[in-house]
């Protein structure tokens, strides 16, 4: 059975339809990768995905659970949206904060119990902050940042993890840490959706791409089939070069230089 | 990991820390009471007054500076709970207690008692404050609910409320006017019936009570709503919720000293230099430290002068000083952090 699955989703404002008919099967222990231009309404789809807006049409089931019309506390304990920009400060602790995003699994009593102590610690390891635990929110780089709402999200065990743009402001190594993170997660049994720019890490990491171009799915498929320059560079409007290395199977693409031309079919 | 989780005392706030937090605090208070029972326009002996029960001694430490001692206790206490949740809600350092118009409505309502002649200032206090806080809810749910809805409400309602009393004082024979101003300024008499006493005491203990079973919603919404919501919490539901206690703590505050400023304000940004930002913490510190400041504020207020004053002049006088004193700490701490 399909872990999550979004069929016939709609959005818009107004008269103005940012995307219809998106459909999307995410397996369990699997990333999805969403890319798309800007404007496509990829972060949209994430949060029409995690319940918290709805769509104009279409439905979305996690484990057969529509998520936007479950309690903020289950909703939490089934998926994790991490967004570009958590907005998270203030003079918490590392370990504070890990011990606060156990919210959803405790119970009425305000005290953090031993479970939670070694979720937090568990957390922090997995993902290579636990000399952090006492830094707060300031005090930490960008990269451990990232790691960190990683932590927030994982410290509550979700069944699906939604993630804007997780490595976006990292540098190269940062990214390349972030997305093995992210691999391992999956080969965990989490169910990843990643919305990414970079065209070409996805194909390292997912199992599936989603092109989100043109009011709808521009393409989808394993990433052998969709990130290639014949598939992408209508749907970006700009002239893709492929590179061939010995050191990955798939092509690196990369824009072509002074070759921009129109979207074959405008929204 | 199993060092961090064996010592997990440590590194976060366990129900020792909150005791001990909390007995430091109503040790505070015991010493700021004491302090208060002893000191006054005129000098008595407190060891007469405690084993003589005919003396003049003892009808003025039982029969006036006790009464006003406990009254301005729960008031402190009150009200730097209640700011402390209002910080926290609306991620704005700079909100009081009296921010969603409690105290203007409070005024409104006991002002027009005043000019009217009614002995039943109080009730009239607490029903104008309760009919404020409604108007704000009911303005801020129009309005889309938020945060900003809330504030613009409550300015609005503040205005209104404001200028209400402005009226009733222009109108007010001139006999009931000295006594609307003096409540206005706030402070404390000794005309406290020892129920009305125990009563807003009960209720205080019991929103502290309550607000330190919310004290992990507290520290997610002060991180913000989207965090908080993320994070399993039912942020439309827990706001109200919190809101309604904390306006109730301050309607009880300016019900017992009239509009009293900066206590709510000052208390807990002291409090959050002093314990850190984990509200399981700061709730119980706010009791006995917000009660004492209080008590400390009025004793003082009867001794400073020839003439007594009222305590809502005191706190406004060094409110602003201790708050830029307040704000300079809190600046050269972040400096260090982000440094």
């Amino acid at each position: 059975m399909a872990e999550l699955l979004a069929e016939g989703l709609a959005f818009g404002w107004g008269q103005q339809s940012l995307f219809q008919g998106v459909a999307l099967r995410a397996q369990r222990g699997t990333i999805t990768a969403v890319i798309g231009p800007n404007g496509a309404g990829k972060s949209t789809l994430l949060h029409l995905l995690a319940g918290v807006q709805r769509p104009r049409a279409g439905t979305v089931r996690i484990d057969g659970r529509d998520p936007a019309v479950l309690q903020p506390r289950e909703r939490s304990r089934l998926l994790a949206l991490l967004p570009q920009r958590d907005g998270l400060d203030g003079p918490l602790t590392v370990l504070q904060l890990l011990l606060l995003a156990r919210y959803s699994r405790q119970g009425w009593w305000p005290f953090a119990s031993k479970e939670d102590f070694a979720a937090a610690a568990s957390a922090m390891e997995r993902v290579g902050i636990a000399a952090f635990a006492h830094r707060t929110v300031q005090q930490l780089s960008g990269g451990e940042r990232q790691r960190l709402a990683i932590a927030r999200a994982l410290v509550r065990d979700p069944t699906v993890m939604l993630l804007d743009e997780p490595a976006s402001a990292l540098d190269l190594s940062h990214q390349l840490a972030t997305f093995r993170l992210l691999r391992s997660l999956a080969d965990d049994g989490h169910t990843l959706v990643v919305v990414s720019h970079d065209l070409n890490l996805p194909g390292d990491f997912a199992d599936q791409v989603v092109v989100l171009a043109q009011g709808g799915v521009g393409a989808s498929g394993t990433p052998s089939e969709v990130l290639c320059a014949r598939v992408l560079s209508p749907l970006y409007g700009v002239a893709l070069h492929e590179a061939r290395t010995s050191a990955r199977t798939l092509p690196v693409l990369m824009p072509a230089a002074g070759a921009t031309r129109a979207p074959s079919a405008p929204r | 990991m199993s060092d961090l989780v064996s010592t997990r005392s440590n590194f976060s706030s366990g129900p020792a820390r909150v005791v001990v937090v909390l007995m430091l605090g109503l040790a505070v208070l015991g010493g700021a009471m004491l302090f208060a029972l002893s000191v006054g326009p005129t000098d008595v002996d407190l060891a007469r007054a405690w084993n003589d029960g005919a003396s003049a001694d003892h009808a003025k430490v039982f029969g006036l500076r006790l009464p006003r001692s406990i009254a301005a206790a729960v008031s402190g206490a009150a009200l730097a709970l209640a700011g402390l949740v209002f910080q926290s809600l609306l991620k704005n350092p700079l909100a009081s207690p009296y921010v969603l118009g409690v105290s203007a409505g409070g005024a409104f309502g006991a002002v027009t008692a005043l000019s009217a002649g009614w002995w039943l200032v109080r009730p009239c206090a607490f029903t104008g404050a309760m009919v404020a806080l409604l108007l704000v809810m009911g303005a801020a749910r129009a309005g889309g609910g938020g945060n900003t809805a809330l504030l613009l409400a409550g300015v609005v309602v503040n205005a209104l409320f404001g200028a209400g009393v402005l009226f009733v004082n222009v109108v007010a024979e001139p006999r009931n006017q000295e006594r609307i101003l003096r409540w206005m300024v706030g402070g404390f008499d000794g005309q406290y019936a020892p129920m009305e006493l125990l009563l807003s005491a009960c209720g205080v203990v019991l929103v502290l009570l309550l607000l330190l079973l919310r004290a992990r919603e507290l520290d997610l919404l002060a991180l913000g709503e989207h965090l908080a919501a993320e994070a399993g919490v039912d942020v439309a539901r827990m706001r109200l919720q919190l809101l309604l206690l904390a306006t109730l703590l301050a309607a009880l505050a300016v019900v017992l000293a009239g509009p009293i400023g900066f206590v709510g304000l000052l208390v807990p940004h002291a409090l959050r230099l002093c314990f850190g930002a984990e509200h399981r913490l700061l709730v119980p510190a706010a009791l006995g430290f917000g009660g004492a400041f209080l008590v400390l504020v009025d004793a003082c207020s009867q001794v400073l002068l020839a003439v007594p004053l009222p305590a809502g002049v005191l706190t406004a006088v060094l409110g602003g000083p201790l708050f830029l004193l307040l704000l300079a700490r809190g600046g050269r701490s972040k400096a260090l952090l982000d440094g």
